[in-house]
């Protein structure tokens, strides 16, 4: 990145050197010296700087543009490894469109800092001193008159650091609320909530015009002054310049170097109007990022996890209470299951049948008592071990945008597609193709056809305990007979634990019960239907 | 294994429904520049720019004639000399500042519109038909339409018009001054733009893949995020992390790709830019040396080479920006070119409208209706129907376009009236929708409730609220209607989120109700309790409930065959 650095300062300072130079030549030329040899110098200067210019600015761009895109690269994998920290916590902690939108315009500022703040602030430092030396060799009077203008123009972009700044953060800020809102409506608007969302959408994007017409102002403001600034350099110059030659204190010839060089150092004066701008939202994101880094996820892994025993696993929950606010949702929960059995626990709606599946999958951590895995307490087994140990069907279905494939090779990689048919017969999914788009979140199948994806993928996994969230909620009841058949077919002998309110899946259980008011009543299980199945 | 994945996420394709970027992107772009805001803007800036040049032209002139006098006469220059070199500089500061005021002005209400038009084009399509478009795309329209966009219109468009008056201008200039260097650039300048238009051509197909790659990279860590539980729970969160390493790396040679061939057209500027200077330099100071020129005509030709080559490189930087446009304004045009359903004029009557169904069945452009079963039936007015049918016959599909969010097959009756008469919006607000899965609003319990009326009072909220039973729940939570809810629900059962889309449909006093499945979380004795709040709060609607089950609703039983039928 120095590099670069290094040589946007040297483009810069060839490009006033040329200037200067010419000015220089055809003065000298035009005062007729006796021979044309002592121009030749000049000549070769005009041309290895006409040409070391626009190399050594072809060399910069790559360079630092290079460079940022590898911090880009490494910014957004850094930014997912603070993400992948959490687990289902993470969508209660934020919106996800504001979770995007933040992250891509935070990678964005913080990669490009380098290019937009440090490279031309230094480049115009550069120019300007050697601008103000050269000439204050020459005459300090001078010197005030081309130094102090450039000096002015970088004294006004740092005026409008602070107003730059805010006016870039609220116009971030703005812009992702009304992207975020929108994502939110459009989800959303199915349920009428879109119609509700208009008019603050509407408000938002008045207040990102009215934000985008104050940094309008802040430009023009900086271009008069910078072009005024200009006018007074390039003037003074001239003027004290030509005082100077016909005193006999400046050698005429390099007058016209002076002017040309002096109104080529302003040049790098244009890019300053940026600086302030960029320089802030790296600030705002790193600050971001940080917050995120100092967020504690819901579940952690212990520092030294146990193994998991191999083979089958026992599940037992002892005196289990879960709060969620001032509910207690399950209240000294005991329950034993043994390998290889079938367990369904039935309940009125919000009894916390999922609440207690989320315990399984360590989504969450019980206020009081314990889950443990043949005697293993969840919390101190690895987080991988345990969901390794375990796969769900959640109620809501997610699937990848992504093709049926995909969502079911998630669970097992090495998935052909000749084991796939049959399986997708077995679930009545074979009029969709494995290569079959399921659209963001799965929204291109019904709400029954992602119900089986889901499930079908919980039982490819190889898991030990399976665990089914209403699995058969949104199917008719034909449909149902046959996916908890083909539940039963490839559950291969491993437990089974069931969250239903329906009474079809009932006919799988070895061993019935009802949550509800936070406990566990053991229900005889349905023994005659078993032979449907 | 990994590999196999990699490969795999690498050759995806695009899902087929998802709408590329048209051919014509240029020609998409320029016509988001067709409006009389932009022209008038346009016009000043030009007017500004001749301004500007002319002054350019006077300062160069008297400045190289106040250096010759410096130089060759050993005397001071002129009072009228001096002042005319500072009043044509002040002359062009005021002209550029009020440029860039005009311009970024004009940016930002022009970027306002299309942001409105964005979000409306996006609103009423909804979630149906954007599905096959990704959010993150959505996202990134919304998000990158100012940075993208902006310098098209601040920038770009006046570029072309000081280009255009500045460079002849000064060509005319420069040939009164020393004819010889007017020549050098009559021949550099054509030049310089045939590069550049060499160089935009290759620059060009290079950004429209980056442009992809770039909303793919964001598009996969949006759904990486989205599913993180999901990964987690198959233990694939590294596998991804690899999968985005790796497009995060494609990305990256793809970004670098198009930036080399990108800035090898300020590369050629530049070099031409310098070379002329240069040349123009040295030939003037053979000339001078021979006597063959005289220094103030000269110099003011020299001044004026970097005069004229200022506006070509502002070109190719700009032109850098108006590539950047392109694939953002041929998203947004196909988004707008999406909106599907045709909105009619004719008023909805007020009341419970009576249905008439024949052969009625939602249509998917580019699907087709497949797996979608006709419907043929007549709903009289005020009365509660089911609508039953085996999964994936297209029930929830046919609300959708009962509510105009799809297009359909079919005639759809609405007292009489064909639906797609009927104006659309003023249709959807006699409306409501139940859904599957309401959608949760990460705010208060209060707002998510009133996202239907958002002038409701407390009061209203608490109504609603006791008649589809969730007033216990809010009683028991410790900051009652102020509750935050996450995203999906984190703190609500199926059934309560099911009672809060109730509420919300409640709040809206419509008069045709839509329910697609909202018991389906529900026990037996809460999905009878629910039904019965449905009966009774929407006593004297249309009520259409789609269900899997026998629910003990409504006497009337509308049924799709299943897709063997």
């Amino acid at each position: 990145m120095n590099g670069a650095v290094l040589l946007a300062a040297l483009a810069s300072l060839a490009a006033v050197g040329l200037a200067a130079a010419s000015g220089v030549l055809i003065s000298r030329a035009a005062l007729q010296p006796d021979d044309f040899l002592s121009l030749t110098l000049l000549v070769t200067t005009v041309r290895a700087l006409g040409v070391g210019r626009a190399a050594l600015r072809y060399a910069e761009r790559l360079t630092g543009h290079a460079h940022a895109l590898a911090l880009g690269a490494h910014l957004r994998l850094q930014w997912f490894d603070t993400i992948s920290r959490f687990g289902r916590d993470l969508l209660s902690l934020e919106r996800r469109g504001d979770l995007l939108s933040r992250a891509q315009a935070d990678v964005d500022a913080r990669q490009m800092w380098t290019l937009r703040v440090p490279l031309p602030l230094l480049s115009f430092i550069a120019v300007a001193t050697a601008i103000t030396l050269t000439t204050l060799l020459i005459d300090p009077l001078l010197a005030a008159l081309t130094g102090v203008p450039l000096l002015v123009t970088a004294g006004h972009a740092a005026t409008q650091r602070h107003p730059a700044a805010a006016l870039a953060q609220d116009r971030q800020e703005l812009r992702r609320e009304h992207s975020a809102r929108l994502l939110d409506a459009v989800a959303g608007s199915a349920d009428s909530v879109s119609q509700a969302a208009l008019p603050h959408l509407t408000a938002l994007n008045r207040a990102i015009m009215v934000t985008a017409g104050s940094s309008s102002t802040l430009a023009w403001q900086f271009t008069l002054t910078r072009e005024l600034m200009f006018a007074l350099a390039v003037s003074g110059a001239l003027w004290r310049g030509a005082d100077l030659v016909t005193a006999g204190t400046l050698t005429g010839a390099w007058l016209a170097g002076l002017v040309l060089a002096t109104a080529a150092a302003f040049e790098a004066a244009t890019l300053l109007t940026t600086l302030p701008a960029a320089h802030a939202e790296r600030i705002s994101a790193r600050n971001r990022t940080r917050q995120w880094r100092d967020q504690t996820p819901l579940v952690v892994g212990p520092p030294s996890p146990q193994s998991l025993p191999d083979g089958p696993l026992e599940l037992d929950l002892r005196g289990v209470t879960v709060r969620l606010g001032e509910r207690t949702i399950l209240n000294g929960v005991h329950l034993h299951v043994a390998a290889g059995r079938c367990v369904v626990l039935t309940g009125p709606s919000g009894a916390g049948k999922s609440t207690l599946l989320h315990l399984l999958t360590r989504d969450l951590d019980p206020d009081q008592g314990e889950v443990t895995l043949s005697g293993i307490p969840l919390p101190t087994a690895a987080l991988s071990d345990v969901r390794r140990a375990l796969s769900l069907h959640p109620q809501q279905s997610p699937l990848l945008d992504g093709s049926l494939r995909e969502n079911l090779r998630l669970a097992d990689p090495n998935l052909t597609d000749e084991q796939l048919k049959p399986l997708l017969t077995q679930f009545a999914l074979d009029h969709l193709c494995p290569d079959h788009w399921v659209g963001e979140g799965g929204t291109q199948l019904s709400g029954g056809e992602r119900a089986r994806v889901s499930i079908l993928r919980a039982l490819l996994a190889p898991s030990r305990i399976v665990v089914l969230d209403e699995p058969t909620a949104h199917l008719d009841p034909d449909t149902e007979l046959l996916v908890l058949k083909g539940i039963q077919a490839n559950r291969q002998g491993r437990t089974l634990i069931i969250a239903s309110h329906r009474p079809a899946p009932l006919a799988l259980a070895d061993q019935i019960y009802r949550l509800q008011d936070g406990q566990l009543h053991p229900l005889p299980a349905a023994s005659t239907q078993k032979k449907v199945i | 294994m990994t590999f196999a994945l990699l490969r795999r996420w690498r050759a995806a394709p695009p899902p087929p429904q998802h709408p590329l970027a048209p051919p014509d992107a240029t020609h998409l772009l320029r016509e988001l520049g067709h409006h009389p805001d932009v022209r008038q803007a346009l016009t000043l800036s030009a007017l500004l720019s001749l301004i500007s040049t002319l002054l350019t032209a006077t300062f160069a002139v008297t400045a190289a004639q106040a250096i010759a006098t410096a130089l060759l006469d050993h005397r001071l220059p002129d009072t009228a000399v001096t002042l005319t070199i500072a009043v044509s500089l002040i002359g062009r500061a005021v002209t550029a500042a009020l440029r860039e005021r005009i311009l970024t002005s004009m940016a930002a209400r022009r970027l306002h519109d299309l942001r409105a038009d964005l979000t409306h084009a996006a609103l009423t399509l909804g979630p149906v038909q954007l599905s096959a478009q990704r959010s993150s795309h959505l996202n990134l329209l919304d998000t990158d339409l100012d940075t993208r966009l902006a310098p098209y219109f601040a920038r770009f468009l006046p570029a072309r018009w000081h280009a255009a008056i500045t460079t002849p201008t000064l060509l005319i200039v420069t040939a009164l001054l020393d004819p010889a260097t007017a020549l050098l650039l009559a021949i550099t300048g054509p030049l310089t733009i045939l590069f550049l238009w060499l160089v935009g051509l290759a620059a060009h197909a290079a950004t429209d893949r980056q442009w992809q790659a770039h909303t793919r990279l964001n598009a996969r860590l949006l759904t990486v995020t989205a599913h993180l539980p999901l990964l987690h729970l198959h233990g694939q969160v590294s596998t991804y992390r690899r999968v985005l390493k790796a497009s995060a790396e494609q990305h990256r040679t793809l970004t670098l790709n198009v930036l080399k061939i990108a800035f090898l057209s300020g590369l050629v500027l530049e070099f031409a830019v310098t070379l002329a200077t240069a040349l123009v330099a040295v030939w003037i100071g053979v000339r001078l040396f021979g006597g063959a020129a005289s220094l103030a005509p000269t110099l003011a030709a020299l001044m004026l080479v970097a005069e004229y080559f200022a506006p070509l490189r502002q070109l190719g930087a700009d032109r850098h920006a108006a590539m950047d446009a392109e694939p953002l304004a041929a998203h947004l045009a196909a988004l707008r070119r999406m909106t599907p359903v045709l909105t009619g004029q004719r008023p909805t009557e007020p009341g419970p409208p009576t249905l008439t169904f024949r052969d009625a069945r939602a249509h998917f452009p580019g699907t087709g209706g497949a797996g979608c079963s006709p419907l043929t039936a007549t709903v009289p007015a005020g009365t509660h129907v089911t609508l039953r049918g085996p999964s994936g016959s297209g029930k929830t599909s046919l609300l959708h376009a009962l509510r105009r969010h799809v297009p359909f097959q079919g005639e759809i009756l609405v007292n009489g009236t064909p639906l797609q008469y009927l104006d659309a919006d003023a249709w959807r607000a006699h409306v409501a929708f139940v859904p599957q899965h309401p959608h949760l609003l990460a705010a208060s319990l209060r707002v998510n409730l009133s996202v239907t009326r958002p002038d409701a009072s407390d009061t209203d909220l608490i109504d609603v609220a006791t008649q589809v039973g969730l007033l216990d729940l809010i009683r028991h939570l410790p900051q009652g209607l102020d509750t935050p809810l996450g995203e999906g629900g984190l703190h609500l059962s199926g059934g309560e989120l099911a009672r809060l889309s109730l509420a919300r449909a409640l709040l809206t006093t419509p008069a045709l109700v839509l329910l697609d499945e909202p018991t389906a979380h529900l026990d037996p004795e809460t999905e009878a309790a629910i039904v019965q709040v449905i009966r009774a709060a929407f006593h004297s609607r249309t009520v259409v409930l789609v269900t899997h089950h026998a629910v003990n609703f409504s006497a009337q039983h509308l049924t799709l065959a299943g897709r063997a039928a």
